[in-house]
């Protein structure tokens, strides 16, 4: 039990860690594919130092929301990850508050819909690595 | 008794009408003589007729004042038949060797003194300074319009430390013009043509540094660009045809007639109210100049400013809101036959990449073109100096003695019948091309980020009416409806 919860502990905060980067690379991403990259743009007219500033605005503003997505995930890893039947489905609620956020913090949710679907995509992925990883030690 | 009353009411209006009068600022010129480019100087004399035909007293400060001195240069225009003038017939004579031993254009330099009627003073800081001053403080509830024309330099911190580079190689940044401009409440605009010209936005903001609260005083004002570009212009050709600048489009927006007096093809009048705006002229620029000008409005300054963080990354879908931006953004699209499709951004992108690498060809043309012209001017200048040895050392006194005795023309001459000179001068002529041709290729691909900018303000606009506060979009109101005043505005 102690041990799952130092887990958990381990998790929330590099969810919390990952969060804003994730959600800047992946709506980058978009972008970039989808040719309205205003934000590579700007790397290119603009002084890299005016990104990198908004860049860490953006980490430090968004600062509280990752502790709630870090507290969301530990949870997740408590309740769910050591059942082992629900275990499969672990880390679920990541994108799903991911998603939940898009209806909380914009007035046409469906426009962003993609990049936070992905972004908590993305943290599932890496919640599931961690999950896997710290099974794995344990059988071995 | 109720007569008296009523002349002391009208007494009481006229005064109240003659102490708000309109005044324009106008300051032009270079940093020195070098820098003091003959279209800057055009530019201003003709932005100053513009000015004074709408009624406005206009204050003019170029150069070096009322000093005689030589402050302004321009290019002689090669077809000139200006023989009678004997620097003219001397400097055709002397065309190859400037070729060859020089530059082609250094050879077509001119100086001169300025001919700006109506000059109050010089633009060197230490004297402009206190002159804007007086000027602001003897009027202090006149509106001002402020126009400067001349070359600025880009800051290496924050925008409001960009300069207007003034004679005799002195400076005013962004932010003491902002504190010369506390002293006065009355509303200021603005129009800066010059390089980085666009940190002149902060001049609009209460703390020029950073921050999103707009002064007190209305200040708004139009930038041929941003903070972090350099503008187009600053052309020592005085052939007003291949001007492209933003004054050139926005001050013939605002009279009707471009600068050779011809009347504009289209109506810049959009709202039909009979005045023409600054904001009109502004968005007729934007959407007419094929320049390398990627210019701005401080309503536009204040849209990118504003956008929050989490705006600021996420990715939106490809659609336009119905604007302004999104109509600018048509017709432009459809001047340059981007296919308007689900995925117009793309198209955009692909054509930049075509005008891009046809700047890449170009340059590497011109390496080869540059390395060619190394090799021809080398054989030849070995041929010359074999001839004449003093050559070799310009400034030196057998120099001296050979450009006395005519024997420079001597030197021209046989230049002339060379048949390596004809290569030389083609290669030139083919590398002036090609610098052409890349400018070109320039303009083309700023028209690309023109639209990018046109798709991204439509949104941004949408996004301050759905997300901004009402603080944000009262703020965002004043500024346009600044903006969207004719030049003058007491009139």
């Amino acid at each position: 039990m102690r041990k799952n919860l130092l887990i958990s502990l381990l998790l929330g905060v590099l969810i919390a860690l990952a969060a804003w980067p994730v959600y800047v690379f992946v709506n980058v991403a978009i972008n970039y594919f989808s040719g309205e990259a205003s934000v590579i743009d700007l790397w290119v007219q603009e002084p890299k130092r005016n990104l990198i500033q908004s860049f860490v605005e953006g980490y430090k503003a968004s600062a509280i929301i990752a502790v709630c997505l870090g507290v969301v995930a530990a949870a997740d890893y408590l309740i769910f990850a050591s059942n082992r039947l629900l275990g499969y489905i672990a880390g679920i609620t990541v994108p799903a508050f991911c998603i939940g956020l898009a209806f909380i913090y914009h007035v046409n949710p469906i426009q962003v819909m993609l990049g936070f679907a992905l972004t908590g995509v993305l943290l599932w992925v890496l919640y599931k690595l961690v999950d896997i990883g710290f099974r794995l030690r344990r059988t071995a | 008794m109720h007569r008296l009353r009523l002349y002391c009411l009208m007494l009481a209006l006229l005064a109240a009408s003659v102490a708000k009068a309109d005044q324009a600022v106008l300051i032009g010129g270079g940093y020195n003589i070098n820098g003091s480019q003959g279209q800057i100087e055009l530019n201003v004399r003709w932005v100053q007729d513009v000015l004074k035909r709408s009624g406005l007293p206009v204050v003019t400060f170029f150069t070096d004042g009322n000093d005689p001195a030589p402050d302004v240069h321009f290019q002689q225009i090669e077809t000139s038949s200006d023989t009678d003038n004997p620097i003219e017939e001397l400097s055709q004579k002397l065309e190859p060797v400037a070729r060859l031993f020089d530059n082609h254009q250094s050879n077509l330099t001119r100086y001169r003194d300025h001919a700006v009627p109506d000059v109050k003073g010089s633009t060197q800081s230490d004297k402009l300074k206190p002159a804007l001053l007086e000027l602001l403080d003897s009027a202090p509830e006149d509106p001002t319009l402020i126009v400067y024309n001349g070359h600025g330099k880009q800051s290496e911190s924050t925008p409001d430390k960009v300069t207007m580079e003034l004679w005799n190689d002195t400076q005013m940044t962004a932010s003491e013009l902002h504190s010369i401009l506390d002293n006065s409440k009355a509303p200021t605009r603005f129009v800066f043509t010059q390089c980085y010209s666009g940190g002149f936005h902060r001049l609009a903001y209460e703390n020029p540094e950073s921050g999103l609260e707009l002064s007190s005083s209305q200040r708004c004002g139009f930038t041929a660009e941003s903070a972090y570009r350099l503008a187009e212009g600053c052309s020592a050709s005085i052939d007003s045809d291949d001007y492209r600048d933003y004054t050139t489009y926005f001050f013939a927006a605002l009279s009707g007639y471009d600068r050779h007096g011809e009347i504009l093809p289209v109506d810049t009048d959009n709202n039909r109210d009979g005045k023409i705006s600054l904001r009109e002229a502004h968005l007729y620029t934007l959407e007419n100049a094929h320049s390398t000008d990627l210019s701005r409005s401080t309503s536009e300054d204040y849209l990118n400013t504003w956008q929050p963080w989490y705006l600021k990354w996420a990715a939106g879908k490809s659609g336009l809101p119905n604007n302004e931006y999104a109509r600018l953004f048509r017709n432009l699209a459809d001047r340059h036959d981007i296919v308007l499709n689900e995925n117009p951004a793309k198209n955009i992108r692909a054509k930049i990449q075509t005008y891009q690498s046809t700047m890449y060809d170009l340059y590497e043309k011109m390496h080869r073109l540059d390395e060619s012209l190394k090799s021809i001017k080398h054989e030849l200048m070995e041929k010359a100096t074999t001839k004449w040895p003093a050559l070799v050392s310009p400034y030196t006194a057998n120099f001296q003695t050979m450009i006395a005795s005519g024997e420079m023309l001597a030197v021209a001459q046989w230049l002339k019948e060379e048949p390596m000179y004809k290569n030389l001068v083609e290669l030139q002529m083919e590398e002036q091309n090609s610098i052409n041709a890349m400018l070109n290729a320039e303009r083309d691909i700023t028209q690309m980020q023109k639209l990018l900018e046109f798709r991204k303000l439509a949104k941004l606009k949408k996004q301050l009416y759905e997300y901004g506060t009402s603080q944000h979009i009262k703020d965002y109101e004043r500024l346009v409806s600044c903006e969207d005043q004719p030049l003058a505005l007491t009139k």
